[in-house]
This record gives C-alpha cells, sequence and structure tokens, in this order.
C-alpha cells in the first residue's frame, strides 16, 4: 500500500525512543496458538486479558508508535472467548461463552491478531513469544506457535 | 439489496456496533449478510459476528479500498446469487477509506445494489491522538461518511467525547453525528432505524 493515505510518516520523537531502522508503515501481525492437551482448566478471560496487555505493553516498550488494535480468539471444544485492546489505559475486554473456565482436556487453538504501527511482524512475534512463555509456561502448559499465511478462526468448519 | 458501509479505524467499534444494529434487524427476520474485511492474515471479526447468527464473508487477503475491490464485487454478487439478502453490512478494514471502497464499487457495478451509505465509527477515547499522527487516513474517514457514529463514550472523558464530535463536525459539515456506547439501547434503536431499510426491517 502506497498511496498516501496509508502510509504514515512518525511523528518526531525523543532520542532513542524510535530505532532509526524502524518502519514507517502497519504491519499485521498474525498467528495461531496450539495449546496442547492438558489436565488443568485454562481461566480464559485472564489469560487472553494478561496475554494482550502484555504484548501491548511490550510493543510500546519496543518502539511502536501508535496501537492500532490487537484481538484474540480462543476455542476449546465447542466454547469460544474473545478479547480485544485499543490501548493499554482502557486494557482489554473479553467476552465470551460460559463462565470462562476452558477444559484443555482436547487442547486449545489461540488466534491472535496484532495491528501497531512501527514494529516489523518479526518483532512482534518475537514479543508474543516472550508473553505466551511467561503466561503458559508457569501453568505447565505446553503450545506451539505458528505465523501462516492466511488463518481465518473459522478454517475447518 | 441495500449496501451499508462501515469504516473507521482499527478497534473503533465497528465489529460491535454491527452486531448490534444487525441483531435487531435479523429478530424481525430480516436477510442480512455481513462482508468483513481484516487488514491483517488471521480473521478474528468474522467468527465474532457468526456467534450473532449472522451469515458472514471473509476478505483477509488485504484491504478492499485499495487492493482487493474486485474480490469484494464478486462477493457481493455472490451472496446475491445465493441469499439474495435485503442488505449487505461490508465492515471495511480499520485502514480503508470510504472512497476507496465506493470507487471500488462504482468501477466494478453490481446490478442489484440499489443503494449505499457509508457509517464511519470514531473512537472517541483516541480520535484526537489517532488524527495527530495518522491525519490523511483519519479525516479520509471522516470525509467520507453519510454519517459518523462516535463510540465508546462511556469510557471517555466528557472532554474527550465533545472533542471528537466537533473535530468530526468540522471535517464533515453537515453529517449527521451520533454519539453512542455498546449498552446505550435507545441511540442503537435510532441508528437502527435510520440506517436499515423499511422493507428490510419490516
Amino acid at each position: 500500500m502506497s498511496d498516501g493515505l496509508h502510509d504514515f510518516t512518525l511523528p518526531s520523537r525523543g532520542r532513542g525512543e524510535t530505532p532509526a531502522s524502524t518502519p514507517r508503515l502497519l504491519e499485521p501481525y498474525g498467528a495461531r496458538v496450539v495449546l496442547q492437551p492438558a489436565q488443568q482448566e485454562l481461566d480464559a478471560e485472564m489469560f487472553l486479558k494478561a496475554l494482550l496487555e502484555d504484548v501491548a505493553s511490550a510493543c510500546l516498550v519496543g518502539g511502536a508508535s501508535v496501537i492500532g488494535h490487537l484481538k484474540c480468539l480462543v476455542q476449546a471444544g465447542d466454547r469460544r472467548w474473545f478479547c480485544n485492546l485499543t490501548s493499554t489505559r482502557s486494557g482489554a475486554a473479553c467476552r465470551g461463552e460460559g463462565d470462562g473456565r476452558l477444559s484443555l482436556q482436547d487442547g486449545a487453538r489461540l488466534d491472535l491478531a496484532v495491528l501497531v504501527y512501527g514494529l516489523p511482524a518479526s518483532t512482534i512475534d518475537g514479543l508474543v513469544g516472550d508473553a505466551l512463555r511467561s503466561l503458559l509456561e508457569p501453568l505447565g502448559i505446553s503450545w506451539s506457535k505458528n505465523m501462516p499465511s492466511v488463518v481465518h478462526a473459522s478454517a475447518g468448519r | 439489496m441495500d449496501v451499508l458501509l462501515f469504516a473507521g479505524f482499527l478497534g473503533s467499534g465497528k465489529t460491535t456496533l454491527i452486531l448490534s444494529l444487525a441483531r435487531r434487524a435479523a429478530a424481525s427476520g430480516s436477510r442480512i449478510c455481513v462482508i468483513v474485511n481484516e487488514i491483517g492474515e488471521v480473521g478474528i471479526d468474522g467468527e465474532a459476528l457468526r456467534m450473532g447468527d449472522l451469515e458472514v464473508r471473509e476478505l483477509t487477503a488485504g484491504c478492499i479500498c485499495c487492493q482487493i475491490g474486485p474480490d469484494l464485487v464478486r462477493t457481493l454478487r455472490n451472496l446475491e446469487e445465493r441469499y439474495q439478502p435485503g442488505l449487505v453490512i461490508i465492515e471495511a478494514s480499520g485502514v480503508a477509506t470510504p472512497g476507496g471502497v465506493l470507487e471500488a464499487l462504482h468501477h466494478y457495478p453490481v446490478k442489484s445494489v440499489t443503494g449505499i451509505q457509508t457509517v464511519t465509527v470514531v473512537d472517541s477515547t483516541r480520535f484526537v491522538a489517532l488524527r495527530e499522527v495518522l491525519t490523511p487516513l483519519i479525516e479520509a474517514q471522516i470525509r467520507g461518511a453519510d454519517l459518523i457514529v462516535v463510540t465508546k463514550v462511556d469510557e471517555a472523558t466528557g472532554a474527550e467525547v465533545e472533542a471528537a464530535k466537533k473535530a468530526v463536525e468540522l471535517l464533515a459539515p453537515g453529517i449527521p453525528v451520533f454519539a453512542v456506547d455498546a449498552t446505550d439501547d435507545a441511540t442503537l434503536a435510532v441508528l437502527a432505524a435510520g440506517l436499515i431499510p423499511e422493507e428490510v426491517r419490516a
């Protein structure tokens, strides 16, 4: 996209806030995370909220100039929970089915989209990996992450 | 069929607003389809809309205002053939301009489309800051609107809401501006009545 409407020159920032190599464009990031089957239940609301808030904060610290939208959907069995964040001030908001406790008996699938200005997708991928590690490893939940070419939340239905 | 095009920056509340309006229309038995365009490769909004029992098509291979206009037209034609909806709601990506989408629709006309209205959704909590750094996009989204909906008024301060309303009124003089939050049933009912054609609601 280079029609002048989708390209943006970032405002001048303080010294050290914006690395010289920071891209000026929005580079959409998406990932699909597979949570392996586990005995415990997952508190979906708490997990998704913490994930998005951790990633958003890390993006800002890492040099993102504008938080566009972070959103995710976790599906375990026939239950789904959504969460989205547009600013670290208001935090993430979640909604879904049931009381938010998801059984991981058959595993779960998490789709995540991070739309922020000023960071390449590869950097965002690292930040997402860090957040997942810090949230899931203490719970003993194994996971794997892909950056697919195209993922639809409804794929396979 | 009528087309309602929803534009507005990333996270402005387009999906939430569409869900609320479409549910009202669908409850009366109306045939409504939604086309959702997400800039990223991971489509999540489509699933959220499906949870509202809506017929949804997702376009995630690019932006419908500048990259995949022909895909949008093909999808509209396909919906017309298969469902004959009274109303198609298009949720543009957060970086789309209404003008770009309308240009695509004018360039590749869909005969059955009888009218197109554009609604631009504005996040009152972020509008002033976003306009400062993303000026061309944010202003193009406002200027292309037939109606503007200022959202998240329950999360914003009174000053933020007023600043957003004043700014959009200056950018798009004469265009109706509604301020709502997700639980404002009265305003949402007025919006639904104004945006969803009577024959679709009947």
